[in-house]
């Protein structure tokens, strides 16, 4: 079975020259041999192939069309036949080297190099282990025996230890040897003998230092092609041998206390430093300032701010969206939006005509994309937007741009420069690096602002609504059911924040005499801390609630700022009367009758106020303890009698609403509880209006008629 | 301009293709980003799944809350930031041994593409149970391609038996994504039935693993959408040596498509035709009849227009019906998958001088065959009276009678839309 060998070592330290020399000593002894550099820099084969400069695997995968590839195009031959190839990679400072490895060794295997007849494959690798692409030839199916180049500067032996520590978290027992290739310093060997002794691996050969490889270099010829005789070449030859004798050694490594104190001889300090008042406030400025973070360090991330970002963007009609990332990112993002049209229309909502048409593009990266860096697809996509009459972008960006480095900042600027009048909102969410599907939202929101918001001359009478949920299908309706209100006072809309709004209304949104928040959530509130800090507009204190109570709270809290006291009391009066009317039948029919209450959402005053008004008695009420994003709502103090409860507590609340067995049980999700008892389903998202709970009441009184058993049970039986 | 961004691609393509593996569990090693829409659709896919039925099936107070988040299919590993630079090997451990533990017969692993460009290596996972080891999928690819590649991947790990004795035929080229699939594949399948052809299993659509290990089986392949088929079915004929049959008419949907596509298959294995054919004549004289009637109130659909957008077969077979047998004119066309399907198309309508654009969503129509959501906008922006998903999303959530996309049924659900539609919607009434 043919060999497969890596070398590894420090960036610089001479493994391409041991790596060429190995081969050719190899190649003289009617071995077989294919060299694979696998260094950005093309150089590992050069002296095997004359100096010349070969087709790198990845220059061809970014040139030749997938039906035309051959690996004869990308496989040189070199010294007494041995097989030269080079991984290569991207430009220094764009796109990513270690995915390049990945993707040279995919289409070498696809080519069929796994067929080639050759007696040992030959990997030689850059430097330190950086990341899961320079490690792919350490994978067990890749190299089965790793050999470590290494001089005796601490660094270089940095290096070898932490290449042991990769090859530990593969299959650790297939480390060949060190290969000592000296710099010329007195006391390095000693160095590199005991550290070859503490991690228990042998030194299987030695290179001193010579002049005569520069000569050899500049020939374009290894060492062992020019100098056969010389007794550098009598050691390659030897270092063959050995490889070919295959023993292998387990990896062993040492911490980076052990390393220091056996190489530099000195014990490293753990006390740690003291933490400068400067540095400390320096840092704090540049945290992210609008948060939504509410989860613990390291919790679940729900959703992804890409995805958040790209929701709120393409609700904004005017505004041209370029999603920077694969495809998959954006038709996820468009999705969202398809959904919501589809679910407004079919639940009789008002749609949201941008989402029915959304400007959106994708640069829908692809392999090259990530090796090569994106920013110049990016650029081409924009100003072919730009070409078609396009001024107003926002460019969010999805993981892969983050993990490779674009720089769509620069890029923005440049293209700013180059056609006055364009305005990019640059969103970089680099997937979920910037944070969860909420983050993406507050950050599309002050994004937005920041680049198209003008001074603008005040309107008094006006009100920003903050804090739209542009994925609710019930979103448009619900602000006009606000809307509505606020006229009843007098009062207008004049921008919806972050969404749905137009790119003219987000353009004049400080025009507003205040905010209105128009849900209770944290996103909502970072938004009007936002736009406070950074353009003075107040907000009042009472967020939009859904319900009667919740209704006339915000209603007489605007009217207190714009002195319409004696409006909203008309206006409060009417909508108790409304509701008691709406409420009388509901009551007359299930007065008396018990009902429990699980809710995932703290917002529940509004479903407990129609429980209430219908007669119902609450037998039990539940709120589940997790991060649902309401902004300092205490359930307890809010509505008495809702008992919060961690997930961990579910299965016991089930068995209390068994044991309880109300006529109701009001939950957003199926529970698993005796079938006799009427589950209503509760939204997620509470809809706003002072009668928003009237249309529960009405599934309510539907339950008390429904038969206590459906004939479909018996025959789910039998499935 | 066109808009592909509805529509699935190669990544989504390739978590159908696991998931078609009726007792397989598929893990995301990525993000939560990358998992709830495909989950979500993973679950909406299957008519029935073991374990989906029942209260405490699907919710967020039965389900485990790490890896899962409220949806049974497609656990992740949800990466953040930190897992990007350091990796997360020790966590996809732990979540391969909590799906092991579930006991499926085969588990398919997915690097989500920020996981694929940092390197993370699947190969430290496994176990007893067969394991597909996905570690980039092809980005931004088209779904026909990504599902192929599953449906081979799976191949490899769980290799067909080889055997001597064959008989029937499998489907292949019918994904789960493919809107009603059950349906359709039990339509199909009664068809070819009346023609005395057993048809084994799907391919890719709802096999288990059972159905994998004994897949070579087979005496023929059938393809139903050659650009979701075609590699696989090459595969099964250059490894097995079962041929396979692709109808020159694209799908079977539309009279003319679907005779095609039967006699294909009959002539591929020595079978007479006729009693398939017959059926299939019954639903052209109860459509003549139909068509008779609206004849008599000036409602015919000739010369009324229609726009597709769908895989190329689809597109091909229904944009040949409606010109050929109903003398509705194409206005706009486009296919994102399955090109030289779209292609053939024009060919055709080209030769007859009949002017065709490329972007169904943005043209005036009056008909327009698509997916649903697509149908939606398109009469929300006014720009089509009416239409029918003949691709997923479908306009419903769950059928309880049967609403195949392709066959007979099909053809006649199609036919009722678009007849329903011009004559409801007259413009001069």
């Amino acid at each position: 079975m043919a060999r497969k060998i890596a070398i590894y070592g420090k960036g610089g330290i001479g493994k391409s020259t041991i790596s060429s020399n190995l081969t050719a000593a190899l190649s003289d002894r009617g071995i077989k041999v294919m060299q694979i550099g696998c260094d950005p820099k093309h150089d590992s084969t050069r002296a095997l192939i004359g100096g010349k400069v070969q087709q790198t695997v990845l220059n061809y995968l970014r040139n030749t069309k997938p039906d035309a590839r051959r690996l004869g195009d990308i496989v040189a031959v070199g010294y007494k036949g041995c097989l030269c190839v080079e991984a290569g990679g991207p430009e220094p400072g764009v796109g990513c080297a270690g995915r390049g490895i990945i993707s040279a060794f995919e289409l070498l295997d696809s080519l069929g190099v796994g067929t080639v007849p050759l007696d040992l494959t030959l990997y030689d690798v850059l430097g330190d282990v950086v990341c899961g692409g320079f490690a792919v030839p350490l994978r067990n199916d890749n190299a089965d025996t790793v050999y470590i180049v290494t001089s005796g500067e601490f660094m270089s032996i940095y290096a070898a230890n932490n290449i042991l520590r990769g090859t530990a978290n593969y299959n650790p027992d297939r480390i060949g040897g060190i290969i000592f290739n000296s710099r010329g310093d007195p006391e390095e060997e000693d160095r590199v003998k005991a550290f070859a002794k503490a991690v228990g691996i042998p030194i299987i050969a030695r290179f001193a230092r010579s002049n005569l490889f520069m000569a050899a270099e500049k020939e374009g010829k290894t060492f062992v092609e020019l100098y056969p005789d010389s007794a550098i070449a009598d050691s390659f030859r030897e270092l063959a041998a050995a490889v070919l004798k295959g023993q292998r050694y387990a990896a062993h490594f040492l911490t980076e206390g052990e390393l220091e104190s056996l190489i530099l001889g000195r014990k490293t300090p753990t006390v740690p430093l003291a933490k400068l008042a400067e540095v400390q406030a320096a840092a704090a400025a540049k945290q992210r300032p609008y948060s939504a973070r509410t989860t613990a360090f390291g919790a679940p991330l729900n959703g992804c701010a890409f995805s958040g970002a790209c929701s709120v963007c393409s609700s904004v009609s005017g505004l041209t969206v370029l999603m920077h990332g694969p495809r998959s990112c954006a038709e996820y993002t468009v999705q969202l939006d398809a959904n919501c049209t589809r679910g407004a229309c079919q639940r009789g909502y008002e749609s949201m005509p941008s989402f029915a048409d959304p400007d959106v593009h994708s640069t829908d990266m692809k392999e090259d994309t990530m090796i090569f860096g994106g920013t110049k697809p990016l650029g081409a996509l924009l100003e072919e937007q730009i070409g078609r009459g396009r001024r107003d972008f926002a460019i969010v960006t999805a993981c892969p741009p983050g993990i490779i480095g674009d720089d769509v900042r620069s890029l923005a600027e440049n293209t700013i420069r180059a056609h006055p009048g364009v305005k990019i909102a640059v969103l970089d969410e680099d997937g979920n690096a910037a944070g969860d599907f909420m983050q993406g939202v507050i950050d599309a929101g002050v994004g937005l602002v920041r680049t198209f918001a003008a001074p603008s001359a005040k309107d008094p009478e006006s009100v920003n609504l903050i804090g739209t949920k542009t994925m609710s299908s019930s979103c448009r309706s619900d602000v006009q059911a606000i809307t509505d209100l606020l006229t009843s006072l007098g009062l207008r809309m004049n921008c919806c924040l972050p969404g749905i709004s137009s790119l003219d209304d987000i353009r004049g949104i400080t025009r507003a005499a205040v905010n209105l928040k128009i849900n209770p959530d944290v996103f909502t509130d970072r938004l009007c801390v936002f736009l406070h800090d950074e353009y003075g507009l107040e907000t009042l204190a009472a967020p939009v609630r859904g319900g009667l109570a919740g209704t006339c709270a915000w209603l007489n809290d605007l009217a207190a700022r714009f002195d319409r006291e004696k409006e909203a009391a008309a206006l409060e009066e009417k909508l108790k009367q409304q509701f008691a009317a709406l409420m009388t039948e509901p009551r007359a029919r299930l007065a008396g009758k018990t009902c429990c209450i699980i809710s995932v959402n703290r917002d529940v005053k509004w479903i407990a106020e129609t429980a209430a008004a219908a007669g119902l008695r609450t037998v039990g009420a539940w709120v589940e303890n997790r991060p649902d994003y309401i902004d300092g709502l205490d359930v307890a103090d809010d509505v008495p009698g809702f008992v919060p409860v961690e997930p961990s507590e579910n299965a016991w609340v089930l068995q209390e609403i068994d044991r309880l067995h109300p006529d109701l049980l009001l939950t957003p999700v199926t529970a698993a509880v005796d079938p006799h008892i009427y589950q209503s389903k509760l939204p997620l998202n509470p809809p706003a209006g002072p009668f928003a709970g009237r249309l529960l009441a009405e599934d309510w009184l539907r339950g008390m008629l429904a038969p206590a058993e459906e004939g479909w049970r018996t025959d789910a039986a039998e499935l | 301009m066109p808009l592909n961004y509805e529509r699935p691609d190669s990544f989504l393509g390739l978590l159908m293709g696991l998931e078609g593996v009726a007792d397989a569990s598929t893990i995301i090693h990525g993000p939560t980003g990358c998992k709830y829409y495909p989950a979500s659709l993973a679950e909406s896919f299957y008519r029935f799944r073991p374990g989906t039925r029942g209260p405490a099936a699907r919710n967020m107070l039965s389900l485990p809350p790490q890896y899962f988040f409220t949806q049974p299919r497609l656990p992740c590993t949800y990466l953040d930031s930190g897992q990007f630079v350091q990796g997360a090997g020790e966590r996809l451990k732990d979540l391969y041994g909590k799906v092991e533990k579930m006991g499926p017969g085969l588990i398919g692993i997915v690097n989500s593409p920020g996981a694929s460009l940092i390197g993370e290596d699947l190969t430290a996972v496994g176990g007893k149970i067969p394991t597909v080891r996905i570690d980039h999928a092809a980005y931004s690819g088209t779904a026909g391609s990504g599902f192929q590649d599953a449906v081979l991947a799976i191949l490899d790990a769980i290799p067909p038996q080889r055997t001597v004795a064959k008989h029937g035929v499998d489907l292949v080229g019918l994904s789960i994504m493919h809107l009603n699939w059950e349906d359709t594949c039990a339509e199909l399948s009664g068809l070819l039935g009346r023609c005395g052809i057993r048809v084994n299993r799907v391919l890719g659509a709802g096999w288990s693993t059972t159905d994998i290990a004994q897949s070579a089986d087979a005496e023929l392949n059938v393809v139903v959408h050659p650009e979701y088929g075609v590699r696989i079915a090459q595969s099964y004929q250059e490894r097995f040596g079962i041929p396979y049959a692709v109808s020159p008419a694209g799908a079977p949907l539309g009279f003319d498509s679907l005779e095609t596509w039967i006699k294909t298959v009959c002539t591929a294995v020595k079978a007479d035709p006729s009693p398939a054919l017959v059926e299939i004549k019954k639903g052209r004289k109860r459509t003549a009849a139909t068509l008779s009637v609206l004849e008599a109130y000036h409602l015919l659909p000739r010369g009324r227009t229609f726009s597709v957008e769908a895989d190329g077969s689809t597109l091909y077979a229904v944009a040949r019906f409606l010109y050929d047998y109903l003398g509705m004119i194409p206005v706009a066309l486009h296919s994102p998958e399955g090109n030289e399907w779209e292609q053939r198309a024009r060919d055709y309508f080209t030769a007859r001088h009949i002017p065709v654009g490329d972007d169904p969503q943005h043209t005036d129509t009056d008909f327009l065959v698509s997916d649903q959501s697509l149908v939606v906008a398109a009469k929300v922006r006014g720009t089509a009276l009416g239409g029918f998903a003949v691709e997923s999303p479908g306009p419903q959530l769950v059928h309880a009678i049967a609403a195949p996309a392709l066959g007979l049924e099909g053809t006649l659900r199609l036919l009722d839309a678009v007849l329903n539609t011009v004559a409801d919607r007259q413009r001069f009434r």
